[in-house]
């Protein structure tokens, strides 16, 4: 079954101002659960994607009086699949998303009602900008400073991950960004001067939900099996080496993850028709996740719509060239 | 649809927000040209703090001055510019880095330049003048140190090889195998000491007492003007009143035998 929670608190408090969620109090799923759409992006900051939007439908109408200002508020989205359905893998359902409501507005009209949340991670903006300077020096590695620099704009966060150790800078590169996304700009295009090889991804940020992952695909984290049961069509090419295939609606992927694609299906096809072509996947070998979108409506009952649209890397990406 | 994000938030608006904040974004990424101060100085590079109202610490940048090799400025802690920034990295070029740099971005604060500017609060010396003015003054040398001028608190000093010409302390001293003085007329107005030979082509007037403590002596010695002297000894004996001995003398046309008389 679909699953899902939204919890709103307030900023920096653990008090929840809203929880809507498909669970029953005993962990079973509520059918009577509000409709639940969402868009939500996950990408690298050097190559922003967007915010997040969520809507909840029929809610209250105490939610969306003018007492209940959610904006501003600390939000996080459960997504996955519950215990239920035969292919349903509660193990790959988890925290989509985490961070702050920019922009919250209700809709009352009639007799309905709903909630819609734009949500951005606590990346900065030039208006709310975040303390991203530090002092890289001359020899250090990017990783390193990169590392430092979150450690101080973000006191007390994960930053997990690393950068080729071959990204060091003939001088001092003193820096003071706002955002997340000036700040990834510089170092992907930096990383990617020191490095030059076509296959070199360049050094990216992510944030998920235990922090900050910093990844240039040099050391690549273990491999994540895809079954070919989780697939929603097949892989194809989307973009100059990039592949994209669509999943069930996987938490259990991030940005900076290596998967690696089914062989084939556990099952097979005869005959003289395509049909015996279905039960291969389209691509196969290792490839690293570049950038993911969560799309769902809990209501609408096509698989189509409770997905992870996963863009990767079409290889594994190069080491460095020294 | 009715109620919905395209009604709440269209996209005709939301989009050039976005737009304004990639733009921004993109501003910010190059290079930042705030006002600065200096904090301290290595030579032709400096470190510089920002006189920029922000709630974050922002780190100090090391630069170089914005100056040529030919005319270098006194910068001290303390003095305010603006730092001014390269698109690309200014290493290779200013030695804190190597190498060419590449046609990339450096940091938002990597590649900066310290500037000087000027300040309303300065004194007005001579507007219509060059003004060279520093703590320790100036110096005017060539590449190889062949010729110098020095113009510091306690020193006005020319060089020129081994020649120099030092004014400090109240004396003027010219350092010299050679001095020449062209000049109509020349005036001392005090004693003048010649501690070696002088020769004099024209005329020697002296006004008040003229000295030589060594020897004056020479083979002939020739005055083609008039010579004048309110007391002159010669050879221990006062001209005024000196005798001689006895002999044949002429005293104009009158010829004297035995002694000749005084001087009169």
């Amino acid at each position: 079954m679909r699953a899902y929670f939204v919890r709103i608190t307030k900023p920096g408090t653990n008090d929840v101002l809203a929880l809507y969620t498909s669970f029953n109090p005993d962990g079973s799923t509520n059918g009577a659960a509000l409709q639940f759409e969402f868009d939500i992006p996950a990408y690298s900051y050097g190559d922003p994607a967007g915010n997040v939007y969520l809507k909840l439908s029929g809610v209250n109408y105490t939610d969306i009086r003018q007492a209940n200002n959610l904006n501003d508020a600390d939000i996080t989205v459960y997504g996955g699949m519950a215990k239920g359905l035969p292919l349903a893998n509660p193990a790959q359902a988890g925290v989509l998303f985490r961070g702050t409501i920019f922009q919250a507005w209700g809709n009352w009209q009639g007799n309905q009602t709903s909630l819609e949340l734009i949500c951005y991670a606590r990346a900065g903006t030039t208006d709310r900008p975040v303390n991203l300077a530090y002092h890289w020096t001359k020899g250090q590695p990017m990783g390193e400073a990169v590392a430092q620099a979150l450690k101080i704009a973000y006191p007390g966060v994960t930053v997990s991950g690393s950068y080729s150790s071959d990204l060091v800078y003939p001088e001092d590169q003193p820096f003071a960004y706002q955002t997340l996304a000036q700040f990834s700009r510089y170092l992907l295009d930096t990383s990617k001067v020191i490095i030059p090889a076509a296959a070199y991804i360049g050094a990216q940020i992510t944030q998920n939900p235990q922090g900050f992952l910093l990844f240039d695909g040099t050391s690549p984290p273990g491999a994540k099996e895809i079954s070919f049961l989780d697939l929603i069509g097949q892989p194809t090419w989307i973009d100059a080496g990039t592949m994209q295939f669509q999943t069930v609606l996987r938490a259990d992927l991030k940005v900076g993850d290596v998967v690696t694609m089914p062989k084939g299906a556990n099952v097979i096809n005869t005959g003289a028709s395509f049909s015996r072509f279905r039960d291969e996947t389209a691509f196969q070998g290792s490839f690293m996740i570049k950038a993911i979108r969560h799309l769902g409506n809990s209501r609408q009952n096509s698989a189509t719509a409770w997905v992870s649209v996963i863009d990767t890397y079409s290889t594994t990406p190069a080491k460095t060239t020294s | 649809m009715s109620g919905s994000i395209n009604t709440k938030k269209p996209l005709n608006t939301s989009l050039p927000r976005a737009m304004r904040e990639r733009i921004l974004d993109g501003k910010f990424i190059d290079g930042q040209e705030w006002p600065c101060t200096v904090v301290s100085v290595a030579g032709a590079i400096v470190t510089i703090t920002f006189n920029v109202a922000s709630e974050f610490t922002l780190p100090q940048v090391i630069c170089p001055i914005a100056e040529s090799r030919y005319v270098r400025l006194p910068i001290r802690a303390g003095d305010q510019g603006v730092a001014m920034a390269a698109t690309a990295r200014l290493g290779g070029v200013t030695g804190l880095g190597a190498g060419l740099a590449p046609i990339s971005e450096p940091s938002n604060l990597g590649g900066l330049v310290f500037v000087p500017l000027g300040n309303k609060a300065w004194s007005t010396i001579d507007p219509d003048a060059v003004v060279i003015q520093a703590p320790n003054g100036s110096k005017i040398l060539t590449d190889n140190g062949a010729s110098e001028i020095i113009v510091d608190t306690n020193q006005v000093k020319i060089t020129q090889g081994d020649v120099t010409v030092e004014i400090t302390g109240g004396v003027v001293t010219v350092t010299a195998d050679h001095v020449v003085v062209n000049a109509t007329d020349s005036t001392f107005n005090g004693d003048v000491i010649v501690n070696g030979d002088a020769t004099i082509s024209g005329n020697l007037s002296v006004g008040v007492n003229a000295a030589v403590a060594g020897a004056v002596s020479c083979a002939t010695m020739a005055c083609v003007g008039l010579g004048s002297f309110g007391s002159l000894t010669i050879g221990g004996h006062p001209y005024l009143g000196h005798i001689h001995s006895a002999g044949t003398y002429h005293a104009g046309s009158t010829q004297i035998i035995n002694q000749s008389g005084g001087v009169v």
